[in-house]
């Protein structure tokens, strides 16, 4: 029966050509808006190179510290770490400082020009390697001795070491950053943008600037890093919290010179991707409330708009139904025969918008990821790149097929019971 | 006619009933997205209060510790010195009109914003009668002029502030029209007294047009202090606490200047760890702050919104039309055999059209002016909320001529896009031949 439905609707789509056009264009435009809306939020939430790890992963960012009558706010200092190692749900923990530029640039000597380049350099400890689940392409991540000796080492990624090499094989090599020699420990896959916590284009020891090395007389725990820690099942993260947050009060209660507030820290990820303000909570359901608010237009603007054309073909066909009607067809048959039938022309436009949310993303790659981020800065080189796993899952291929569902279902229903509960002479007249 | 129009939409009510109701949830979204769209655009299109042709941040480098070719034995006179000779560098070039020596939040779009409160010369600094300015600080070494190189304007003559000419020997400020009035009630102040938070007086040195110091902000009372000589708490980053900017003269091509300047004057500018870093045209910097802020991506996303709602009722309209143009093919023919024009028949569509739109409009306004009431209309900004209050209003946007020229945009977006759409079918159905139409009758 099904397939009869389809064969019906495939003859209707080629019969009424402006009707199929409209109605997949209404369509594709609602599903490729709604997409783009989902790869953003797939890109900032789910597991993505090198974040595989993001659903057992916890973020300190911020520190807030109090004293008198004075606040501090900044990243958060180093000695952090240290405090936090050994706790009974801590799998890994790593620190790190992305250093894009913009003060005190950092630069590398491009060989056969001399130019200086200045460049991303993400200033991690040999936790972070730990954390994040790198691809290296050659080479190995830093040892704790190489980061507490804050000893000369780089880690490349993939083009920054064909820039300079024209070759991932580079282990052993030197690079000139800051007029310094620095010798290649690794090169690992390029890291998008769209990850602004790890991506970089090279990787140096977290004191390559001593002036992040905690100083241990300093009593107050705001310095340079955001520290990362995974707990070993995404159901110990609850766990792992109440740990920190126990570490700074009994840290406020030992030592009362300043009072360290972590405002609801550390995150899940999802959460830390919207904490831009040390002092204040994200504020999480203003985020919520508008996003519901867009995906609610996409979806009920454009059902109007199929609702009417729905209402308008019903009426051409109310002599058809009102015949079958007559024969003995009933309502539920009739109503999952149209259902069906939209649902074809639903699912061409669901491709069709799928293709344009994906030519959004592709051709507006530099800014569309960061549509809904205040304060984007793109790095020095860092390409933003979307990547195929990024578009290409079965998680966005079921929210589209979902969508397109819903999308029927709202358009579809309403006009189609208001025709069939028209009575069947009523119905048969409509034609004279 | 009017009439007919009315009669027309009632007797298809059904088939109206459904765009109605998009053009109004459209409508109400729309609006919702063309708020944001209204404020920026006004804050953009205000004067900026000064020049952004010609005019260039120098960018300046230097080997920070831990860098291998830094020189570890310069010292502090050594490394103003060396400053200096980079502004001299500049100067001294034949294209450049001028250049001025400022601290690094004191000029348009920089990163940074210092701010301070100031008090009339008339009132006790401990009373609550300050004003809450933002602070330039510009010096007058290398015959620095920051009106001449912003090409900020004297609120009297219109024409560039002129710097006096014992500049550099004492120090002055300079108010922005709107404090002036604000402190003093008046733009002739020259000559008077302004106190800081810290009870230092300084002597008012001319009142200049207001300036904007972010693009897509209102502007904020603003003050301009000239000091004798550039400074910085730690010597070593004088380069990152202040800016040299330049003007090049009138017709001068940049790129022919970047050249010449990069061959033959650069070079000379590896001096006391510094070294030439490139220029940034005030218009790049202008923008980067903008994207920095957050301010283009809160406008992709409007534009990318309002497009797909008014792509949403050209589809709906195109659609109810061409289904309405079809059923009423009868119609059109006889009223073309009674002697109708097509334009009589695409004015009595376009009408339709013109009325549902309005209907619907008028419909979502006492909705619109809720939430308008309630949540307020958009006032985003991108300096520290406590100081958001300060900023100077305009008229349109106080909330009602806000709401009203808002509202006014999105009917006439709305409008045009559902006659563009409603158009396409009508033409088509409006030139068909009377025996066509009437054949089925």
């Amino acid at each position: 029966m099904i397939k009869l439905y389809f064969k019906q609707a495939w003859t209707m789509m080629k019969q009424n050509k402006l009707f199929t056009s409209i109605y997949v264009a209404g369509t594709g435009l609602a599903i490729a808006f709604t997409m783009v809306l989902f790869i953003i939020y797939y890109v900032k939430f789910a597991p993505i190179y090198p974040e595989y790890n993001r659903d057992r992963t916890l973020v300190l960012k911020y520190m807030h510290a109090s004293f008198e009558n004075n606040n501090v706010s900044s990243l958060v200092s180093y000695k952090v770490v240290e405090m936090l190692r050994g706790l009974p749900h801590l799998d890994k923990i790593g620190a790190a400082f992305i250093h894009n530029g913009s003060w005190n640039p950092i630069t590398i000597t491009i060989p056969e020009t001399n130019e200086q380049k200045i460049i991303c350099v993400g200033m991690v400890d040999a936790g972070f390697w730990d954390v994040f689940t790198f691809r290296f392409l050659n080479g190995r991540p830093f040892t704790e001795v190489e980061v507490n000796s804050n000893l000369p080492v780089v880690i490349l990624t993939e083009s920054i070491a064909k820039q300079l090499f024209a070759t991932t094989d580079v282990v052993g090599k030197y690079i000139k950053c800051n007029g310094n020699d620095m010798k290649v420990c690794g090169v690992v896959a390029d890291v998008s943008n769209a990850t602004p916590d790890t991506a970089a284009n090279i990787y140096v020891p977290i004191f390559f600037d001593e002036d992040n090395r905690p100083n241990p007389n300093n009593p107050i725990l705001t310095g340079i890093a955001s520290i990362y820690m995974t707990a070993p099942t995404a159901t110990d993260k609850e766990a792992l919290k109440a740990e920190v947050e126990d570490v700074f009060n009994r840290h406020n209660q030992e030592d009362k010179r300043f009072t360290h507030h972590l405002n609801g820290q550390p995150d899940d990820w999802w959460l830390s991707t919207f904490r831009n303000d040390a002092q204040r909570e994200p504020d999480i359901t203003a985020v919520i409330r508008n996003l519901l608010y867009m995906l609610c237009a996409m979806l009920f603007i454009p059902a109007m708009n199929l609702c009417g054309m729905i209402s308008s073909r019903m009426d051409e066909r109310m002599s058809e139904l009102g015949v079958r009607k007559a024969y003995g067809a009933n309502n539920k048959g009739l109503l999952s025969q149209v259902l069906c039938e939209n649902l074809l022309l639903t699912f061409i436009g669901g491709l069709l918008g799928l293709a344009i949310a994906y030519l959004i993303a592709l051709t507006g790659g530099k800014w569309v990821l960061h549509l809904f981020t205040e304060g984007y800065t793109e790095p020095s080189l860092i390409p933003s790149n979307l990547t195929a796993e990024m578009l290409f899952n079965p998680t966005l291929f079921g929210i589209v097929f979902t969508l397109c569902v819903l999308l029927n279902v709202i358009s579809a229903l309403v006009p189609t019971m208001i025709a069939l509960h028209r009575p069947i002479i009523q119905s048969i007249q409509s034609k004279r | 006619m009017i009439k007919t129009i009315f009669k027309q939409i009632w007797n298809q009510r059904r088939t109206n009933g459904w765009i109605f109701l998009e053009l109004i949830i459209a409508g109400f979204f729309l609006w919702t997205v063309v708020d944001p769209v209204y404020v920026l655009t006004t804050r953009h299109l205000m004067p900026k209060g000064y020049e952004e042709e010609d005019r260039y941040i120098l960018n300046v480098g230097a080997y920070m510790p831990g860098h291998a070719m830094r020189d570890t034995t310069i010292s502090g006179d050594q490394i103003k010195e060396g400053y200096l000779r980079l502004a001299r560098l500049v100067k001294d070039c034949p294209e450049v009109e001028s250049i001025c020596i400022v601290n690094n939040a004191s000029f348009p779009n920089a990163g940074s914003w210092n701010g301070n409160e100031f008090y009339p010369d008339t009132a006790s600094v401990t009373a609550d009668r300050h004003v809450h300015v933002q602070h330039y600080e510009t010096f007058t070494d290398e015959g620095s002029d920051i009106f001449r190189t912003y090409g900020i304007k004297d609120v009297h003559t219109g024409k560039d502030l002129v710097l006096p000419e014992d500049a550099h020997a004492k120090v002055r400020c300079y108010l922005s029209e709107h404090l002036a009035l604000e402190l003093f009630g008046t733009t002739n102040v020259a000559g008077r007294q302004v106190y800081d938070g810290q009870k230092k007086g300084f002597e008012v040195g001319g009142v200049f047009k207001d300036l904007k110091h972010r693009d897509f902000e209102n502007y904020y009372n603003l003050s301009i202090k000239v000091s004798p000589t550039v400074w910085f708490w730690k010597p070593e980053n004088l380069h990152l606490g202040n800016a040299i900017i330049f003007r090049l003269k009138e017709g001068v091509d940049f790129d022919a200047f970047n050249t010449r300047f990069r061959t033959e004057v650069a070079p000379h500018m590896q001096t006391a760890n510094f070294y030439f870093n490139g220029f940034q045209p005030f218009k790049e910097a202008r923008q980067a702050n903008a994207e920095m802020r957050g301010v283009y991506n809160k406008l992709r996303l409007q534009y990318s919104l309002a497009t797909f709602a008014l792509l949403c009722i050209f589809l709906g309209m195109v659609g109810t039309f061409w289904v309405r143009c079809n059923a009423r093919r009868q119609e059109i023919g006889l009223m073309r055999s009674l002697g109708a024009s097509i334009g009589t028949i695409r004015f009595q569509f376009y009408g339709e059209a013109t009325l549902l739109v309005s209907m619907a409009f008028v419909c979502i306004l006492p909705a619109l002016a809720h939430v308008a009431k309630v949540n307020g209309m958009y006032g985003g900004s991108t300096i520290s909320p406590n100081l958001v209050e300060n900023l100077i209003t305009n008229w349109w946007t106080e909330s009602i001529p806000h709401f009203l020229m808002v509202s006014l945009i999105t009917y006439l977006l709305l409008l045009a896009v559902a006659i563009i759409g409603t158009a396409i079918p009508v033409n088509r159905a409006s030139r068909i031949l009377p025996a066509d139409a009437l054949r089925d009758e």
